[in-house]
């Protein structure tokens, strides 16, 4: 019992000491402030307006939606999905994107108010029970996680290179396509993959989605990029598919080392600096030798003529 | 000048001439002393050297920003200084102006001297002087280093040939008449004077060697001044970066040696009694030289500053406020004043080039050379184009600590010693071209 | 005529010497050659082994005995595959100002990594103020490792050199301290190891890399090297991972991708800079340097320099 006591102690403390380090912790809105009323209505074109400003201006601190991987600082960004943001007004949620509060930037002169309540909309399709519209905001494309074994392969459309990933069970020798699952088409790069597609694209009824593939994207030699789908909400295990395809821009390397310079090295020096500094050296002291032989000559005369 | 002296007078004037200028080497009054005096400087030198070895080049005030100081001042300084050997010897030879023949071993003394410790003096300068021979085993063609190294051998291995060509006849003479030298000594007279019998034959071989020198040295010369500007120019530095440094080193490098010719002139016409050789005609044509070389020089002076602070670019008023109304201000007005201009003015008249004025006017010249050369290598290094931060105090200014004075010792007594040596081996003035010119048959001089 | 037809035998003779020497001398470097390849093809058999660095080889199996020299054969390995640099790679940085709020992680990592003083920067986070009236900034400064480096070029030795994947490196087991790359760069990104280096007995058993300049020596140059022994295992640079505000992107502009060190996010490199006005700093210098910035606009904080006091007296000290 006692030990329990001590460990309440121990929570409540740790818990608020946040508190304790930020005085000004408890985050208070003016009344007046917290009854202000959003004009601008909750529609798609709002909400993804308002979620692409999320994800300039807020993300880097506060994370990707319902995942918590906001950035460990004291007071902790919160998570734009979590009660503590949710339980606010839109008004309050207003006043605090907007004056800021330590880490936080004030954003009264950074984002105009119209986009303030953008993000608010957005903010508020987060809620729980709610989920993310995403640029296939179609009525369907609703993530659902899956129990089953999901397979992925890909097709490629050539007239508009367009990579069509498709989701799908195999069961009993038929391929049942899976809807509903988040799905992101990375390129192979040297540190970290790129993604094609900024957020999840969730599988339609054929449990496909499609990207389109950026033309200026460099390849190999001749132009071959090794693609990457990946299933990234939806299910549990990790599925993934990779696949060439050779629509990159053909890079051929060319190493720099190769080019007669200043800045490489002795012998890749260019070919005026090294005739002038051979033919210089080698004419000057040929002629210091020159003169050293004709001064070996005197002893030669003065010996001869003694005798 | 030109007529020819009969046999007996020849001989007669020939006698003259070689006591004349071989009793200072037999005179050794003091002589120990000086010695004493160069060994002293040497052993501080080598004393603050073995400090540095043993501590890393932390010891001096060189730090991050402001990298090269006392020392590259001390080695631009010194190549300066041996560019004179061309301009007496080669330049004046050339245009077949008499008058250089009593000065023209001096100024070639002092010419191979400040070459020779121009290289010493660079490797003083290294943090890892013990891989110096990479310079050869791993040469980069393109770096100005590379260059300097090589033209700085060059320089030296032509500046002795200029020297010990006219001394051949010479260590005949010294061989004949210093038979009670030691033995050591004898030798190397009988090794310089390499079979000497004055025969037309080897006459015309030493003339023709020494016209093609002659010719040969005055690009070379050139060149290593101009190398060594290039350590500057060739960097994107405000206050390096710029296209007149090569022809601007080099007629600085004419003040200097002028003045340093004239100092060496002054003392061995007292010490070695040469009144009778080193004329006062002498002094004023060298003070008519000065005066020539500073007014070329003063030009480039004005070149150099107007022009950047007519513009006023961001990077160079940096520069330019440091040296016109910062904390170089003192300094820089004081060599442009002291150095250059006041000198100039004097030396326009002609009772200051009489002997002693014309030298106290040289000194002043010769200090006014070496705080340029300093005013040109650190200031530079303390404007960058990006702030420097985070990093101490002794980090944005430098001051030369005691071990870098002491150490530039050991150079100066280096040049001193090499001086002292040759003219106590050898006549400074060479006896056979003064018995040409008073018309000893060429035949005797032996 | 006579003393002609000497001279001519004279010369003759000389050049029989010349000619002599030169023959003896190239018979040599033949036997030399003739030995090696020898060595090379021999009848006795190859066997398989596997290098330092993963690669598996063919030696003929006399050559296998001389396992005293492993420590230094390896060393030359290093040092060899340091200055070789990483084929069809081309490494660049994005610093993006508008970020940067003075935290000094990258410093502090990069230190760490390379065996610093606290005074000693291979990354140096400066307070910037272009003019009286333009906004001050904070911009690290690490070296820009740039395609027409002045600092190679004036190198008498080769210790410093430009690697085929860009990255300017130091050999300071090469390095004779001339300091005439410090005078060659405009940025002031080299330093020099003035007295023993920190920590030198802590490092004194270490072999050599030369991709991260560790033990670094008294008396030789040092600078930012864009963590190449990193970049070789494929992970970001020591600063770029240290950042705790993703102020650093770093990746490979042959792949036109970057990786910010913060977030691990990979983008468009040539996006990333045409969105944002990308730039180089200096660039009328004519160094075409590897590292861009981002402007310092729409910041999310105010600039407040840690001392405000010094920050003030330096900004003016432009230098």
């Amino acid at each position: 019992m006692n030990r329990h006591i001590y460990l309440i102690f121990a929570l409540i403390f740790f818990g608020c000491l946040p508190v304790l380090t930020y005085s000004q912790a408890v985050w208070t809105v003016s009344s007046a402030d917290a009854a202000k009323k959003n004009p601008v209505p909750a529609n798609d074109k709002s909400v993804n307006s308002g979620k692409s400003l999320y994800n300039a201006q807020c993300k880097s601190c506060h994370g990707d939606p319902g995942k918590g991987n906001g950035l460990p600082l004291v007071p902790k960004p919160q998570d734009p999905t979590s009660d503590i943001i949710q339980k606010n007004s839109d008004g309050a949620l207003l006043y605090k994107i907007s004056n800021g509060r330590g880490a936080m930037p004030r954003f009264k002169d950074v984002i105009k108010d119209e986009d303030k309540w953008n993000i608010i909309n957005y903010i508020r399709s987060l809620k729980k029970g709610k989920t993310a519209s995403s640029e296939t905001s179609v009525p369907d494309a609703i993530i659902q996680s899956f129990e089953g074994k999901v397979e992925l392969a890909f097709r490629f459309v050539d007239s508009t290179k367009t990579i069509i990933v498709k989701a799908v069970n195999p069961k009993e020798g038929v391929l049942i396509p899976v809807p509903g699952l988040g799905i992101t088409v990375f390129a192979k790069r040297y540190f970290r993959d790129l993604k094609l597609n900024a957020d999840a694209l969730i599988t339609n009824a054929d449990g496909e989605v499609e990207v389109d593939f950026p033309g200026s994207l460099p390849g190999d030699s001749i132009g071959n990029v090794l693609l990457l789908a990946r299933v990234t909400e939806g299910v549990s295990d990790s599925v993934a598919v990779s696949a060439q395809i050779g629509w990159g821009k053909p890079f051929v390397y060319i190493n720099p080392r190769s080019e007669r310079s200043l800045w490489n090295s002795t012998w890749m020096a260019p070919w005026w600096l090294l005739l002038s500094y051979f033919g210089v050296v080698i004419g000057v002291w040929g002629t210091i030798f020159y003169i050293v032989l004709e001064v070996g000559k005197l002893k030669k005369i003065g010996s001869q003529q003694a005798s | 000048m030109n007529q020819t002296l009969n046999q007996e007078d020849s001989k007669n004037t020939l006698r003259k001439i070689e006591d004349d200028l071989i009793r200072p080497l037999r005179n050794h009054k003091g002589f120990e002393l000086w010695i004493l005096f160069l060994l002293l400087m040497f052993i501080i030198g080598g004393y603050a050297y073995i400090i540095q070895l043993k501590d890393g080049l932390g010891v001096t005030g060189l730090r991050d920003y402001v990298s090269w100081g006392l020392y590259i001042s001390n080695f631009v300084f010194f190549v300066a200084a041996s560019l004179i050997g061309m301009l007496i010897s080669s330049v004046l030879g050339l245009l077949k102006i008499k008058w250089i023949t009593p000065i023209s071993r001096i100024a070639e003394m002092i010419a191979l001297a400040f070459a020779m410790w121009a290289g010493l003096v660079i490797i003083i300068d290294m943090g890892r002087p013990d891989r110096f021979p990479y310079v050869l085993l791993h040469a980069r063609l393109q770096s100005p280093i590379l260059w300097d190294v090589t033209v700085v051998t060059t320089y030296v291995a032509i500046s002795t040939l200029l020297l010990v060509l006219p001394l051949i006849p010479d260590a005949s003479i010294l061989k004949r008449r210093m038979t009670d030298a030691p033995k050591w000594q004898q030798f190397i007279y009988t090794m310089v004077s390499s079979g000497w019998i004055a025969s037309p034959e080897q006459y015309a071989i030493i003339r023709k060697s020494m016209r093609i020198l002659a010719i040969l040295i005055v690009p070379v010369a050139l060149a290593i001044h101009t190398v060594t500007s290039w350590l500057f120019a060739s960097t994107l530095r405000p206050g390096w970066d710029t296209t007149i440094f090569g022809p601007y080193f080099v007629t600085g490098a004419f003040v200097a040696g002028v003045a340093a010719v004239i100092i060496g002139m002054y003392f061995f016409r007292v010490n070695y009694r040469l009144a009778n050789y080193i004329t006062d005609f002498h002094f004023n044509r060298m003070g008519q030289l000065l005066v020539l070389v500073s007014l070329v020089y003063f030009y480039f002076n004005i070149n150099e500053f107007l022009v950047p602070a007519y513009k006023m670019k961001t990077m160079d008023v940096h520069h330019l406020h440091g040296l016109f109304a910062g904390k170089h201000a003192v300094m820089f007005w004081s060599v442009q004043l002291f150095g250059l201009i006041i000198p100039l003015i004097l030396l326009i008249f002609r009772p200051f080039r009489k002997p002693l004025p014309i030298m106290v006017i040289s000194i002043f010249v010769i200090i006014g050379a070496w705080l340029k050369r300093y005013l040109i290598v650190v200031p530079a290094q303390e404007h960058t184009f990006l702030p420097i931060q985070n990093v101490p105090e002794n980090f944005m200014v430098y001051q030369p600590t005691a071990v870098e004075i002491m150490l530039t010792l050991l150079p100066i007594a280096g040049v001193l010693l090499i001086i002292t040596i040759i003219a106590k081996l050898f006549p400074v003035i060479p006896i056979w071209e003064i018995a040409h010119e008073k018309g000893v048959d060429e035949s005797i001089l032996k | 005529m006579e003393e002609n037809n000497n001279s001519r035998r004279d010369f003759l003779k000389k050049l029989g010497i010349v000619v002599g020497v030169g023959a003896v001398a190239t018979a040599g470097a033949v036997y030399v050659g003739y030995d090696y390849e020898k060595k090379k093809n021999p009848a006795g058999k190859m066997v398989k082994v596997l290098t330092a660095d993963g690669k598996l080889m063919e030696v003929p199996e006399e050559d296998l005995i001389q396992a005293e020299m492993e420590a230094e054969t390896q060393l030359t390995a290093l040092t060899n595959r340091g200055r070789e640099g990483i084929a069809g790679k081309s490494w660049v940085m994005v610093i993006d100002l508008s970020k940067c709020r003075n935290a000094r992680m990258c410093m502090a990592a990069c230190q760490g990594a390379h065996q610093l003083r606290p005074e000693q920067h291979h990354i140096n986070v400066l307070r910037m103020q272009d003019t009286e009236k333009t906004a001050p900034y904070f911009m690290p400064k690490p070296c820009y490792h740039c395609d027409n480096p002045p600092c190679v070029k004036v190198c008498p030795v080769d210790a410093t050199f430009k690697r085929q994947d860009g990255i300017v490196l130091i050999d300071n087991e090469r390095c004779i301290g001339c300091r005439f790359c410090i005078a060659g760069c405009p940025y002031s990104a080299r330093i020099f190891q003035w007295f023993e280096p920190r920590d030198v007995e802590k490092y004194a058993d270490k072999e050599y890399d030369i991709e991260l300049n560790v033990p670094q020596k008294k008396g030789t140059i040092s600078k930012c090297l864009f963590s190449a022994d990193r970049c070789r295992e494929g992970e970001l640079p020591y600063c770029v991972s240290a950042c705790p505000n993703g102020v650093y992107y770093f990746g490979d502009m042959n792949e036109d991708v970057v990786v910010n060190g913060t977030t691990k996010e990979a983008m468009r490199f040539s996006e990333l800079i045409r969105k944002n006005a990308g730039y180089t700093v200096h660039e009328e210098l004519g160094t075409k340097p590897r590292v861009y910035y981002l402007p310092p606009k729409n910041r999310l904080f105010d600039y407040v320099p840690e001392n405000p006091e010094q920050g003030e007296q330096n900004d003016t000290h432009h230098g």
